[in-house]
């Protein structure tokens, strides 16, 4: 089963994130900011890491920076969680070694979209 | 999504958006107080954009709609550009209170007491220069007005860094082949050699034809987070109607079943053609050759046909080939009457010209090459009028059909006859079954619903009887008559049906790619069953092993276990040698594949050069691996055309030096000692060593001395050095030069041998000697410093052991003498950078093939191995130094050396 990282500090869009990504067969793992995401990376394997740019603590272009520099999570696809007003940040984020991204708010099946677009 | 996760993420953004409000109007009111305060507009903004963003996801449209325009107005305040005021903090807590009445409204989606007063408050604080795009509002795309369904081509260039950007360009494709049929070639060209391979980076790129309805933004958008990685271009296809049709409609394996069958009916009209020309009488000759022409009609129009509505543009290669098979066939057809005169020598140039024509279109059809052009000469002589649509599509499909009526027809006839003379046999009956399966499948592609019911009422009585064990009453006879007349009726009364042959869609996952070599193999059924039957064994030899472990589990003596064990291995190992020589055996095919392109070659040649020549083919049965096959043609095709080019004599010489005046030229296939020996002889004037000796020694291969020390049958030996060509002039057929040093290279890539006998003026043999198979090769397993390999036992000469002492070093290469003769040793460690050990004896496998002669040293020859050699993929295809690897019994993967080349790569790098 593929293992993917849901980061934003907004619990319910986690849980939107989590319950979709969940009912479409995959595991997730849920963490809050990027530090919470660093402790929670325990060494084990993930095929996806989606997180929101915007959060206290680590933001989202910082986390994509030290897991780009960590050789297991080097070629891992990244998806930022973006809002239609940050196209600089989304540039940053790709700037950094993001994959891709997808502009809040999105409908569940948008979100599966983007999944299988970045992950076989 | 069920409606209970919609639920419950509703319930979980409800609590969080009022604790979110919360915070809210705590940050405000502490912002109230000190306007100045950035983080509190921060914390102020994230607060409201959370709110807007889970809101939107959790489907709370309205709320998210109301906490934009607020939001707004806060980043505005983040960024400096609107001043902190109170009545922005009001607009704030204000619409606090209208998003916490949202929440408890039963219809979050209406609008709320307070919402106007806040909403036009906040337009009169935000400056709008120009009317923003809403949020969440889908923007609408232009529809571009692309055809219904569009051809196009893809080719996208990944950037090195690629990878690094976590993209798998694997998924890209994959999300291509959603929107419709794509094909996809893969292009490695680009992959450096092993030792520039930066791991990392990506080398590949594609290139992708896909028809889809989705147009050309579709495609933009599967490519839309690379934009920036790769390079992609999009372009229409320019004959869009042939590339729709013919890739999105065609299943790509019906197209290589269709080649393949339209090759062997080529092969079949040339063989009958050069048959006819030489007994213009025969009978048999031209049925066949009306039968194959025939038959390449029929498929083409069975092609045509499932690609229904679509039409092809009329120069497409596929019509035109149904319009040259139609006419060949009407000019041939004369000829079969009886008494009707024979097929004289112009219509068999015909025929062979019209046959190089389908060819050429075949090949443009299978995508193997481009742009072969019809010669308008040909179209005349075949009476084609251009445009001509008396071959259109749906005529040509119908016509296929009624082909196949007509036969079913006839086979119904004559079991009906059977049936009629009393007792009615099983086989006549199932004969009759297997016609009308074929007649009802055809009538249900054709559409033709009118034939339906007979079909079934005769099934079903053929039925009844088979059941009954082949009992048939007279009334079911008499019926069964009857249908079978209304169906003659049905299919000859011209009537179509006007509904158009509905297009056939599949799934389509591979181009035709690799033209050079086909993809399938037609197998004797013969040995399919002998497979067939070693898997049988296999399994039973199988279940030995579940009582073998209740054996052991129980206790049995270790003796008894041990014998046991040994008897099985045995009986499994024997199987095992039995199940690769019975797929072995399927990957061998006769040589007269091959051989079979020559009568037809010696033909022309002659012709062309005014000779006479009776071409002699022996030993077409022996059989070869298709790979060997495959690539033996060339050498072979340039061996005969110097034959005839240059080894026959014309008639009139020939006649002056006593021979007969038609020249003779052999070719004999046979097997020797596990290898295959293919000779080409001629009884021509044989080589001029002296010339040959002269061209040598211009072109600096030997000396003056070397070459005048030289026997005749060394001299002859010359003819593979390089650029050595003895021709005068340089004739249409052959000296163009490539030498045959190229078909001697050749030859070795086949792990193969060819050497030369001449006599003056008697004629030359050259015999080539083929390895049966590429796969399994015998081998000295060696090592050096601990590492082992594997060397093939062909390119050995010989293996010696030598005192240290006895090599010597000249100007840096170590040499030594082995046998009276003087060879450069390379030391395998030395070759792959390991670390060399001293030894005071020297184990050297002497290899010598002519060219390459050296020793390698190892540091011990362990043992001979019989592999299977897997061929090195990827990058490592690159690295000549091997042939292969191959898997041990144990399971060590052992890399095969290529002797030819690795010391080349010693000789690369101390220079």
């Amino acid at each position: 089963m593929k293992r993917i990282m849901s980061i934003d500090d907004s619990p319910s869009l986690r849980q939107m994130v989590a319950l979709t990504l969940e009912s479409a067969g995959y595991e997730v793992v849920e963490a809050s900011d990027g530090r919470d995401a660093l402790s929670k990376l325990g060494g084990r394997e993930f095929h996806l890491f989606l997180t929101d740019l915007n959060m206290p603590g680590m933001d989202g272009i910082e986390l994509t920076k030290k897991l780009r520099s960590m050789p297991e999570y080097k070629f891992v696809p990244i998806v930022l969680l973006t809002t239609e007003s940050q196209q600089e940040k989304k540039m940053q984020g790709k700037a950094a070694g993001a994959t891709g991204w997808i502009v809040k708010p999105f409908q569940p099946q948008e979100l599966l979209a983007t999944v299988r677009r970045v992950m076989r | 999504m069920s409606v209970d996760i919609i639920e419950r993420m509703r319930a979980s953004f409800r609590a969080e958006a009022l604790e979110l409000l919360e915070e809210l109007d705590t940050a405000l009111l502490a912002l109230e107080a000190e306007p100045e305060n950035g983080d509190l507009v921060h914390r102020v903004f994230r607060a409201i954009h959370t709110i807007k963003g889970s809101g939107a996801t959790a489907g709370f449209t309205h709320l998210a709609a109301v906490a934009h325009k607020v939001e707004e107005a806060f980043d505005l305040a983040r960024g400096g550009r609107l001043g902190v005021t109170g009545t922005l903090i009001d607009c704030g807590l204000k619409t606090c209170d209208v998003l916490r009445a949202i929440l408890g409204a039963e219809n979050p989606e209406a609008e709320c007491p307070g919402e106007r007063e806040v909403s036009t408050a906040l337009a009169a604080l935000v400056p709008r220069p120009e009317s923003k795009q809403e949020p969440g509002a889908s923007i609408e795309i232009p529809a571009t007005r692309a055809p219904a369904r569009s051809a196009f081509e893809i080719v996208m260039r990944p950037h090195k860094g690629l990878f690094y950007s976590g993209t798998d360009p694997i998924t890209l494709l994959d999300e291509l082949r959603v929107l419709g049929q794509a094909h996809i070639n893969t292009h490695t060209e680009d992959v450096p050699l092993f030792f520039d391979l930066e791991p990392e980076c990506c080398y590949l790129w594609w290139e992708v034809k896909l028809v889809t309805e989705r147009g050309e933004r579709a495609i933009r958008d599967v490519f839309e987070f690379v934009e920036d990685d790769c390079d992609v271009t999009i372009r229409l296809l320019a004959d869009q109607s042939s590339a729709v049709a013919l890739l999105g409609n065609i299943p790509s394996e019906s197209l290589e079943l269709f080649a393949v069958e339209c090759q062997e009916h080529l092969e079949t009209i040339e063989q009958r053609a050069l048959a006819l020309e030489h007994d213009q009488s025969s009978r048999e000759s031209l049925a066949a050759l009306f039968r194959a022409v025939h038959s390449i009609k029929g498929n083409t129009g069975l092609l045509l046909g499932q690609l229904g509505g679509t039409s092809l543009s009329s120069s497409h290669p596929l019509p035109s080939l149904a319009r040259l098979a139609h006419a060949l066939e009407s000019q041939l057809d004369p000829h079969r009457q009886a008494g009707a005169a024979p097929v004289e020598a112009p219509t068999v140039t015909l025929v062979l010209e019209t046959r190089d024509a389908m060819q050429g279109l075949l090949e443009n059809i299978a995508g193997q090459s481009r742009g072969f052009v019809l010669p308008p000469h040909l179209l005349e002589q075949l009476k084609i009028r251009d445009e001509s649509d008396a071959c259109s599509s749906n005529t040509a499909s119908d016509s296929a059909f009624r082909n196949t009526a007509t036969q079913c027809l006839e086979i119904f006839e004559n079991c009906l006859r059977e049936l009629g003379k009393g007792q009615p046999s099983r086989a006549t009956l199932k004969t009759y079954e297997r016609g009308l399966k074929t007649l009802a499948s055809a009538a249900a592609y054709q559409k033709r619903s009118d034939l339906e019911e007979s079909v079934a009422s005769q099934l079903r009585i053929l039925d009844t009887a088979l059941r009954s064990g082949g009992d048939l009453s007279s009334k079911d006879c008499r019926e069964l008559s009857e249908c079978c007349q209304s169906a003659r009726t049905k299919i000859e009364a011209a009537p179509r049906n006007d509904t158009s042959p509905g297009a056939i869609t599949a799934a389509t996952r591979q181009p035709p790619a690799s033209p050079a070599a086909s993809t399938t193999i037609r197998i004797d059924q013969e040995k399919l069953e002998r497979l067939m039957r070693v898997v049988g064994e296999l399994l039973v030899a199988k279940g030995s092993f579940p009582t073998l472990v209740s054996k052991v589990t129980a206790g049995e003596d270790r003796v008894v276990i041990s014998r046991l064990l040994k008897e099985t291995g045995a009986s499994i190992s024997h199987i095992a040698e039995e199940l690769q020589a019975s797929v072995m055996a399927i990957r061998m095919l006769p040589v007269k594949t091959v051989f079979q392109r020559f009568p037809r070659l010696v033909r022309d040649l002659a012709r062309n050069l005014g000779k006479e020549v009776q071409l002699v083919l022996e030993g077409e049965a022996t059989e070869l691996d298709k790979t060997i096959l495959e690539q033996i043609g060339d050498p072979l095709v340039h061996l005969v055309r110097n034959a005839v080019d240059h080894g026959l004599e014309n008639q009139e010489d020939r006649r002056r030096s006593g021979k007969p005046p038609s020249g003779r030229l052999l070719l004999r296939a046979g097997n020797e000692a596990g290898n295959v020996l293919i000779h080409v002889e001629d009884d021509g004037r044989g080589l001029d060593a002296e010339a040959l000796k002269r061209r040598a020694v211009e072109t600096g291969h030997i000396t003056a001395e070397a070459g005048s020390a030289m026997s005749y049958a060394e001299a002859c030996r010359l003819v593979f050095l390089p650029g050595l060509s003895t021709a005068n002039k340089v004739t249409e057929v052959s000296g163009r030069g490539v030498g045959m040093d190229v078909v001697r290279n050749n030859i070795r890539d086949l792990q193969g041998a060819i050497d030369i006998v001449s006599k003056p003026g008697c004629g030359t043999t050259f015999s080539i000697k083929l390895p049966t198979s590429l796969i399994v090769s015998k081998g000295i397993l060696l090592e050096a410093s601990g590492h082992e390999y594997i060397l093939p036992l062909t390119a050995i000469r010989d293996m010696v052991k030598i005192p240290a002492s006895d090599a010597h070093s000249y100007r840096g290469h170590q040499m030594a003498r082995i046998r009276g003769e003087v060879y450069s040793l390379f030391s395998l460690a030395e070759m792959f950078d390991l670390p060399a050990n001293s030894a005071e004896e020297l184990s050297i496998a002497v290899i010598d093939s002519g060219k390459v002669r050296y020793g390698l040293i190892a540091d011990r020859f362990a043992s001979e191995v019989e592999v299977l050699v897997k061929p090195l993929a990827g990058g490592l295809e690159q690295c000549r130094q091997f042939h292969g690897a191959a898997i041990m019994g144990d399971g060590r993967v052992v890399l095969v050396l290529n002797p030819l080349e690795c010391h080349r790569l010693e000789a690369s790098e101390s220079r």
